[in-house]
C-alpha cells in the first residue's frame, strides 16, 4: 500500500464513521451495512463495488485458472500464485469489507479489484509472450557501457 | 536531449565523486549477491542472477538470502515499498542475525557535501530488480541500481511492450504512469540510440527506468498501446532522432518546422544546421538557403567541455602524458 | 571510443515494412502516384506561381534524387518521410514558403570552376 493512498483511506474511514470507537465496537457490522455507509470511493471513475467479495472471488479464480497454462517453474506463475492465494485466503476469511481492506493493505477494495483485473489481463498476455524463456539476444558488447 | 545527455554526464560525474569519496561500492558488492561492480565502480549490475559465480560464492559463505537484506520491521517502518516482494523473499532469507544493515565507514563524521546513502532503499531496489529479472529473463539483459538509488532495467528492443505491460499491470509493480520517454545518441555504438522510459508507480511511490536500444533503420515498437502518454514523446523522439516507432497512431513531426530536413539531436547534425532562413523582398516570402559557414565552425567532437572528473573516465591518457614527460626528462 | 561489437551484426535485420526490394518499389510507386495526383490541388490551394507541369517535374526530380538507393529499409524510411510531407501538404499545414522551398528560387548556384570560386572568395 502506497504512502499516498493510506491517509486517504484514513480520512475516508473517519468521514464514514465519525466515532472510531463506535465503529470498532460494532465490528461485526454486516457487508450490507458497509455497503450502505459507503457512497463513493473518492477516486474519479471508480465506482463503489456492489459485491466486492464475489467479484474478487471470480477474478482470483480466473487468474489461477489462467496461470495453469504457464509452466510450473516459471517465476511469474510462482510469484503471482503466491500473491493471489494470499489475497484469496484473506477474501475468504474476512467478511467485513473495511477490515478486508485494511488486511489487504493495498488501497480501497475497488482498487484491489482493479489490480486483480489488470493481473488477469497480464497473465493472459504472458501466455503469448512466454517471458520465462531464455534471453532472446545478447546486447553488443559495449551497448550498456557508460561513460563511453 | 542535450539536457538529458548533460544530466547523464553530471550524474556520472557525481556518482564517481560519491563512490570515490566513500568507497561505497565495495561495501555493497559484498552485501548483495549477484551484483557486480560496474565499469566505473559506481553502479551495480544484476545479470541473470541465478547463475552468477558471485552468487554461488556468496551462498557458500553466507548461506541462503543475503546479508544486507533489511529486517522486516525496517522495511515496514519506511513505508512498504516492495513490501510484498520482500515478504515473498522472507522465506528464503537465512539467519535473522545476519539481516543487519552494515553501516559503511562506522563512526565517521558525515560529509555534508556527499549525498547520504540510503542502504535500505538500495536493498529494496536490488531485490525488486532481481524479482523482475527472474520473471522476465527473456527480455532483460541487465539490471542495475545507480548510486542515487535509481533502478534501471536494460532490455532487448523486442521486449518493450511485454516489459512495460508487466510493470504496469503486475500487482507488485503497478508502474501506471509514464513520466518520460526520450532517447540518447551514442554514435560509436552499433545500435546508436538508447530509448529511455521513466516510469512512476504511485501505489508504491517508486520510480523505475527502462532502457533499450535501436539504430537509424530498426523500427521500435510503439509504447502507445501501453501508455497513452507515449504518443507525443515518441513523436518528439522521431522528430529529434529519427527513430521510427512501429504501430504509432500518429507519427509526424512535433517540434521542427514543416519542410525541415534532418534530425537535430543526432550527434552528427551540425550545430549550425543546414539551412538559414531570411525574408526575401523579391519573392515576398521567407526563403531558406544553405547555411554559409566556414568548415571550421562545423566541427563537432564528443568531448564534453565540462569534463571535470577525469578520474572516472577509463583514462589511460594521464599515464601517457606522464610517460611522455619522463622521456623528455630523460633526454 | 572504438567501434566495438561490429562483428556480431545479426544476419537478419528487422524490416520496417517491406521484406524485399519489389515491395519497397511498390510503396514508392504508390507514393509517387499520390504526389502526382496532389500537385494540381496544391498549386490551386497554395496559389503557387507555377504550372502543374512544373510541379510534377519537381516531384519527379525529388524522387529521382534518391534513385540510387537500393536498401529496402532506407527506401521505406524515405517513403515514410515522403508520406509525412504529403500529409502536411494536403492538410495545408505547410505554407506557401514551405512548398516553394523545393524550388530553390532565390539561391545562386555555387561556383564550380577554380577561377569563379576564387572570385567568390569567402566560401572554401
Amino acid at each position: 500500500m502506497g504512502t499516498a493512498a493510506a491517509p486517504a483511506s484514513g480520512w475516508l474511514r473517519r468521514m464514514r464513521n465519525p466515532a472510531p470507537s463506535a465503529a470498532s465496537s460494532e465490528g461485526a457490522a454486516s457487508v450490507a451495512m458497509a455497503g450502505a455507509l459507503r457512497k463513493t470511493t473518492g477516486l474519479v471513475g471508480l465506482a463503489v463495488a456492489e459485491n466486492p467479495h464475489e467479484r474478487l472471488r471470480i477474478l482470483y479464480t480466473k487468474i489461477l485458472g489462467v496461470l495453469q497454462n504457464i509452466p510450473k517453474d516459471a517465476a511469474y506463475r510462482k510469484y503471482t500464485e503466491q500473491i493471489v492465494n494470499e489475497r484469496f485466503d484473506l477474501v475468504k476469511k474476512e467478511t467485513d469489507v473495511q477490515k478486508l481492506q485494511d488486511k489487504l493493505n493495498s488501497g480501497q477494495i475497488e482498487e484491489v479489484i482493479v489490480q486483480a483485473e489488470n493481473e488477469l489481463s497480464l497473465a493472459r498476455k504472458m501466455i503469448q509472450w512466454k517471458p520465462w524463456e531464455p534471453l532472446v539476444e545478447e546486447p553488443p558488447s559495449d551497448q550498456w557501457r557508460w561513460p563511453i | 536531449m542535450w539536457a538529458a545527455a548533460a544530466r547523464g554526464l553530471a550524474r556520472a560525474a557525481l556518482r564517481g565523486e560519491a563512490a570515490g569519496a566513500r568507497g561505497l561500492h565495495r561495501g555493497c558488492t559484498g552485501a548483495v549477491p549477484g551484483l557486480r561492480a560496474g565499469p566505473g565502480g559506481w553502479r551495480w549490475s544484476v545479470r541473470r542472477v541465478r547463475f552468477s559465480p558471485q552468487l554461488a560464492r556468496h551462498r557458500r559463505r553466507h548461506g541462503p538470502g543475503w546479508r544486507g537484506a533489511p529486517p522486516r520491521t525496517l522495511a515496514v517502518s519506511t513505508g512498504p515499498v516492495w513490501g510484498r516482494g520482500a515478504s515473498l523473499r522472507a522465506g528464503v532469507r537465512g539467519d535473522p542475525r545476519r539481516s543487519v544493515v552494515p553501516l559503511p565507514a562506522g563512526g565517521r563524521a558525515p560529509n555534508p557535501t556527499v549525498r547520504p546513502k540510503n542502504e535500505v532503499e538500495h536493498k529494496q531496489l536490488c531485490a525488486f530488480g532481481e524479482y523482475v529479472a527472474e520473471i522476465l529473463p527473456k527480455y532483460i539483459q541487465q539490471v542495475q541500481v545507480t548510486c542515487f538509488n535509481e533502478l534501471e532495467l536494460l532490455i532487448h528492443p523486442d521486449g518493450i511492450i511485454p516489459v512495460l505491460t508487466f510493470l504496469r499491470d503486475h500487482t507488485n509493480a503497478q508502474f501506471k504512469s509514464l513520466a518520460d520517454l526520450t532517447a540518447v545518441d551514442v554514435p560509436s555504438r552499433q545500435y546508436r540510440f538508447e530509448i529511455v522510459y521513466n516510469l512512476l508507480s504511485l501505489r508504491f511511490n517508486s520510480r523505475i527506468r527502462v532502457k533499450t536500444y535501436t539504430d537509424e533503420l530498426t523500427p521500435v515498437d510503439s509504447a502507445v498501446p501501453v501508455h497513452k502518454a507515449a504518443n507525443w514523446y515518441e513523436r518528439e523522439v522521431w522528430d529529434m532522432y529519427g527513430v521510427f516507432f512501429a504501430n504509432h497512431p500518429d507519427l509526424r513531426r512535433i517540434l521542427t518546422d514543416y519542410g525541415f530536413e534532418g534530425h537535430p539531436f543526432r550527434k552528427d547534425f551540425p550545430l549550425s544546421g543546414y539551412v538559414e532562413v531570411r525574408y526575401d523582398d523579391e519573392v515576398k516570402r521567407v526563403v531558406a538557403e544553405p547555411v554559409e559557414l566556414a568548415q571550421e565552425f562545423r566541427k563537432f567532437d564528443l568531448n564534453s567541455p565540462w569534463e571535470a572528473f577525469p578520474a572516472y573516465r577509463p583514462a589511460p591518457e594521464p599515464l601517457k602524458i606522464e610517460a611522455g614527460a619522463k622521456k623528455e626528462d630523460a633526454k | 571510443m572504438a567501434v566495438a561489437g561490429k562483428g556480431v551484426v545479426s544476419a537478419a535485420v528487422k524490416p520496417i515494412f517491406s521484406r524485399d526490394l519489389g515491395e519497397a518499389k511498390r510503396r514508392v510507386r504508390e507514393l509517387y502516384r499520390a504526389w502526382y495526383r496532389e500537385v494540381p490541388n496544391t498549386v490551386h490551394l497554395y496559389q503557387l506561381d507555377i504550372t502543374v507541369k512544373q510541379g510534377r517535374n519537381k516531384v519527379r526530380e525529388m524522387f529521382m534524387k534518391n534513385a540510387h538507393v537500393t536498401d529496402p529499409r532506407v527506401i521505406d524510411m524515405l517513403v515514410i518521410k515522403g508520406k509525412m510531407e504529403l500529409q502536411e501538404t494536403i492538410h495545408v499545414w505547410k505554407q506557401r514558403t514551405h512548398v516553394m522551398r523545393y524550388f530553390h528560387e532565390t539561391e545562386t548556384p555555387q561556383p564550380k570552376d577554380f577561377l569563379s570560386r576564387f572570385y567568390a572568395g569567402h566560401n572554401p
